[in-house]
């Protein structure tokens, strides 16, 4: 079973090597061999929710075996609820960004697609890493070929862009591996399942001191990635520049990684840290889903546009973690999995318009729906997807995470609301200055999706409504994961309420206390 | 001198008759003599491996003590060695090219390596000296090897009163360190220090001074064999400065920038890396052999002199255009990454050192033997813009250098990273959270300014015609051993940390 999750791992990092070697002239076959590997690795990923079992929080397909013996680093992977699908969300948007840059990328052929497939590598990896040093490598390797795929491929200000994300991203990871490093130095491992077991067991404790800085160490590194207000400068920098498949890629799964780490890393290793801080995080992610909304709101640029969206979006996640409550996390995880899907959706549909009009300004649209209905129609589904309309993914997302947050402050949930609604506001109304009234002469013939574009699309909008109506499908899986995580990051209280229609409830079914759920006691909070 | 004694330099010994006879080929033959040369010399570094590999396990002690050959000197050897190949391999064309005395140079080489090998060998300070001698007095003719160009001389000529001045101080200090001791032996100095020993009869006992010949020592003396601290102290700083110039640490590092961007860059990177290394295997058996960082705190010394190192090289390295000048600047940084682990004064610490110096070495020369290679005839292109596409033009080169320049910055899966990781977690051992978190910020700024050369390789379009001339077999058999070594080391690293590891604790074991 662990041979699957390592052959998801290493089959793009065998890609690669591969591409090194073919030869530059003959750019179908590096595209070929591209697509091939990329599907290759879908449809073992695939494989991977079937053999997952669900109710346990146990890593599951572990591979455990030792790296290098002084400092102790161990090769060891497994997925768990949480990754496990963002491991798959990972391989799917790969897919389609190589079939995006089928024709958009025509010079450096292989050096793009080389990137691309070392991104999916290193992706993978940071979400399959139980090891902390390893967690490190491959976040840091994710690094390089955005950067290269930034700034090789995209567009006007692509050095400026590129170079600010590679910066910001060092600077963050830096002190994690200062942080990661420390933990060593107490712990003797590396190895975050064993680190835990030490904690849980009262063999190690962490001062809250300790706590403390550890856990700013981590959070710049995954607070700037995600990225939380007001680290946020970067990334429409980086969305606008990129290009579409790096846009994709970046917005889909990169800052996942961010989100992923809080709720991997930052909750259950400090949990006393983590909830004295929770409040200022959470003004933080309220001001990011409220700002990033209106400023969205004003872009001219379309991209921006969506670039801001994504800082509103990922500010909701934020909130949903930091609630610690398991509903609100759960649907914090499936919102990092819709944002995936809708907003990597987004891209790739301004991509196509960019690439007919080259222009991403909104004011040299309008009335594209025309002469583009099947563009205009995948469109409007992609958009009411991002604004969270019912029977659409990302409403089963928010839902969760603003009941969940509801249940501990009805201030929280207000605010969080507000943003819902503004995303409303701009994405429709975006979506009407793009698509509806009369087109321009310049647009009269705008040409209208092709087969292999609509093959895109349709791809996604049918995993978008796959996961808006079998929500408990994903949702079941990660139910164990959640429970056990804030079991660890100390839960404010147990709700024992069945809130999503669920599939044939399982035997040990949803929001079932886990044996040995305590309340939280810690040194900081009380309870209430 | 028993046989027993010249087998512990053999190494040295060969080099040397090497270089000699490189000479007197360059002198009678007159045909292809630069090949021939190249060829000797490669030999002769091979036949001193070979020398050394077959010496496994280290004897210890020869010549009364004065050298060590223990695992620690056996580690800087193959370093040296191996080194000086590198830079054989990479100096051919660019000889041919620069129309420059084969011979002559390559000697010069061959006794650097030989005075850097003393140098780590050294259990006495008089040989140490000698040793620093040696490899120094090759460096600065090395320097200025390129006659004909006005730069090269200059920076000889700098390179030559800064570092007779900074030798100066070193020699003042040993001399200082002998009147409070007694003795030159790195560790009777340590026994004395100590307590152990007496210093008014240290210069008696067995394995004193050269000569064994009974020496009264005023100082010393007058306390009635109390080690006079005050002595000690400046002892240690001029020493430390001798060092630090050596080793290229701030405050001491002025000299840098010019020497590396006038010297030819064959030798540019020769003493990025060699002499450096050497430099640093004298600092590190000086100070954690004979002055114990338990007895005299100039740990704290060293604390300020990596701070400085790491904000002059990388602040500096920000605003320059010349290649030569930027690796200058980051070899000033480096430094100070390397005092980083130092400071932590432990066996890890130095072990943390010398892997350090290993992979350091690796991307230097890489990087290096690019320029050298771009540079064309004069060194016409060593500006980062006429990298500009060199990407897409000459995508093998720029990968190799590629790889060294990520291994500078410290990204995963290089030798460069894994530096970086043990420099840190030494210094977190050993409580240094301050220093840590400077030298994490310190990678941070470091990143741009690779980041702009790595700009100009992908990102860029050329401003000016540069000539891409293919690449010699022997550099692209450097740049393969470098990219190579240094993703190996990334990947790999765990037989040369244990071994640097090994020597480590023989060092402090042997103190």
């Amino acid at each position: 079973m662990s041979a699957l999750l390592n052959c998801v791992l290493f089959l793009p990092a065998a890609g690669t090597a591969v591409i090194l070697f073919l030869p530059r002239r003959r750019p179908a076959a590096i595209r070929a061999l591209a697509v091939t590997v990329s599907l290759a690795t879908l449809a073992l990923s695939v494989a991977l929710p079937f053999g997952f079992v669900p109710g346990t929080a146990a890593m599951q397909f572990v591979t455990d075996r030792s790296w290098m013996d002084s400092p102790a680093i161990r090769y060891h992977v497994g997925v768990d609820g949480i990754s496990l699908f963002l491991v798959l969300l990972t391989a799917f948007l790969t897919v389609l960004s190589v079939l995006i840059s089928w024709r958009s990328v025509e010079e450096h052929v292989k050096e793009f697609f080389f990137f691309l497939l070392l991104l999916e590598t290193g992706t993978i990896g940071v979400f399959v890493a139980v090891d902390l040093f390893l967690f490190y490598v491959f976040w840091e390797v994710t690094l390089v070929p955005m950067y290269f795929l930034i700034g090789i491929w995209g567009h006007e200000r692509r050095v400026y862009a590129a170079v600010k994300f590679f910066l910001f991203t060092v600077v963050g990871s830096l002190l994690m591996l200062v942080a990661i490093i420390w933990l060593y130095n107490l712990f003797g491992t590396f190895d975050s399942e064993r680190i835990l077991q030490a904690l849980a067991s009262g063999a190690h404790t962490l001062t809250f001191l300790q706590q403390f800085w550890l856990f700013l160490a981590f959070f710049a590194a995954f607070a700037i990635k995600v990225p939380l207000f007001p680290l946020h400068t970067w990334l429409p920098d980086a969305h606008v520049e990129a290009p579409t498949a790096g846009s994709v890629m970046l917005a889909g799964v990169l800052l996942k990684m961010g989100a992923y780490g809080l709720l991997r890393f930052c909750l259950p290793l400090f949990p006393d840290a983590a909830h004295a801080l929770a409040t200022p995080i959470i003004v933080l992610a309220l001001v990011g889903i409220i700002y990033g909304s209106l400023v969205a709101m004003v872009q001219p640029d379309l991209k921006k546009l969506i670039a801001y969206s994504s800082v509103a979006h990922l500010g909701l996640v934020v909130l949903g973690i930091f609630s610690f409550n398991q509903l609100a996390v759960e649907g914090a995880v499936y919102q990092m999995l819709n944002h995936g899907v809708s907003t990597g959706a987004l891209f790739l549909l301004v991509g196509m318009i960019y690439e007919r009009l080259h222009s991403r300004q909104i004011s040299d649209m309008g009335g594209l729906a025309t002469p583009a209905p099947v563009l205009a129609t995948l469109f409007l589904i992609t958009t009411l997807s991002s604004i969270g309309l019912p029977l659409l993914n990302n409403f089963v997302g928010e839902f969760l995470i603003l009941l969940g947050v509801q249940q501990e402050r009805t201030l929280y949930t207000a605010l969080a609301a507000t943003g819902v609604v503004l995303s409303a506001a701009y994405m429709l109304w975006m979506y009407q200055r793009v698509f509806l009234g009369e087109a321009s002469e310049r647009n009269q013939t705008f040409p209208d999706l092709d087969r292999r574009e609509r093959g895109i699309l349709l791809a996604a909008v049918a995993l978008m409504l796959l996961m808006g109506v079998r929500s408990p499908f994903f949702l079941r899986r990660m139910d164990a994961s959640t429970a056990a995580l804030l079991d660890r990051a100390g839960l404010r209280e147990t709700r024992v309420e069945r809130v999503v229609p669920s599939e044939v409830a399982p035997a040990s079914g949803r929001f079932i206390e886990p044996p040995g759920r305590r309340p939280y006691i810690g040194t900081t909070e009380v309870v209430p | 001198m028993s046989p027993e004694d010249l087998i512990a330099v053999l190494p040295e010994a060969i080099l040397t008759v090497v270089a000699t006879a490189v000479m007197l080929l360059a002198a009678f033959r007159t045909k292809g003599k630069e090949e021939w040369c190249g060829f000797v010399t490669l030999l002769g570094l091979l036949a001193a491996m070979a020398a050394l590999i077959l010496q496994w396990p280290p004897q210890g002690p020869a010549f009364d003590g004065m050298v060590l050959a223990d695992p620690f000197s056996f580690f800087f050897h193959l370093l040296f060695l191996g080194i000086a190949i590198l830079i054989v391999l990479s100096s051919a064309s660019y000889l041919r090219q620069e129309r420059l005395a084969a011979g002559e140079y390559y000697a010069l080489l061959l006794f650097a390596t030989a005075g850097m090998g003393l140098m780590a060998a050294a259990n006495d300070l008089i040989l140490s000296f000698i040793g620093l001698e040696i490899s120094s007095l090759s460096s600065y003719v090395l320097v200025g090897f390129r006659r004909r160009v006005a730069i090269s001389s200059e920076s000889a000529l700098k390179y030559f009163l800064l570092g007779s001045f900074a030798t100066a101080f070193l020699l003042y200090g040993i001399a200082l360190l002998f009147g409070a001791t007694g003795t030159t032996r790195l560790t009777v100095i340590r026994e004395v220090l100590r307590g152990g020993l007496n210093p008014v009869t240290a210069g008696n006992s067995t394995e004193g001074i050269v000569g064994g010949s009974p020496v009264l020592l005023p100082a010393a003396a007058q306390l009635g064999g109390e080690v006079p601290t005050s002595l000690i102290a400046l002892a240690i700083g001029l020493i430390f400065v001798g060092l630090a110039f050596k080793v290229s640490a701030a405050p001491f590092q002025v000299w840098t920038p010019d020497v590396y961007q006038g010297a030819p860059t064959p030798v540019t990177a020769f003493l990025a890396t060699g002499s450096k290394a050497a430099a640093f295997a004298l600092f590190l058996r000086v100070f954690t052999v004979a002055l114990d960082g338990a007895v005299y705190p100039w740990p704290s010394l060293l604390w300020v002199s990596a701070v400085l190192s790491m904000f002059v090289g990388n602040l500096a390295a920000l605003w320059q255009s010349n290649m030569k000048r930027l690796l200058a600047y980051s070899s000033i940084a480096h430094a100070g990454y390397m005092l980083v682990a130092f400071t932590a004064n432990s066996a890890e610490g130095v072990a943390t050192v010398m892997f350090y110096l290993v992979a350091y070495a690796l991307m230097n020369l890489g990087a290096f033997a690019v320029i050298a290679h771009m540079g064309n005839q004069g060194e016409r292109y060593v500006a980062i813009e006429d990298y500009a596409g060199l990407g897409f033009r000459s995508p093998v080169l720029a990968g190799c250098l590629s790889v060294c320049l990520l291994s500078l910055i410290g990204i995963p899966l290089t030798g460069g990273f894994l530096g970086k990781f043990y420099v840190f977690r030494a210094a977190l051992r050993s409580d240094l959270l301050g220093l840590t978190v400077l030298g994490v910020l310190n990678s941070a700024i470091a990143a741009y300014y690779y980041l702009k050369v790595l700009v100009a390789m992908y990102m860029s379009e050329p401003t000016r015609e540069v000539p891409a001339p293919p690449v010699p077999a022997a550099v692209a058999c450097v740049l393969a051993v470098c990219a190579g070594g240094t993703l190996l080391l990334g990947i790999a690293p765990q037989s040369v940390l244990n071994f640097a590891l090994y020597a480590a604790q023989w060092l402090q074991g042997r103190m």
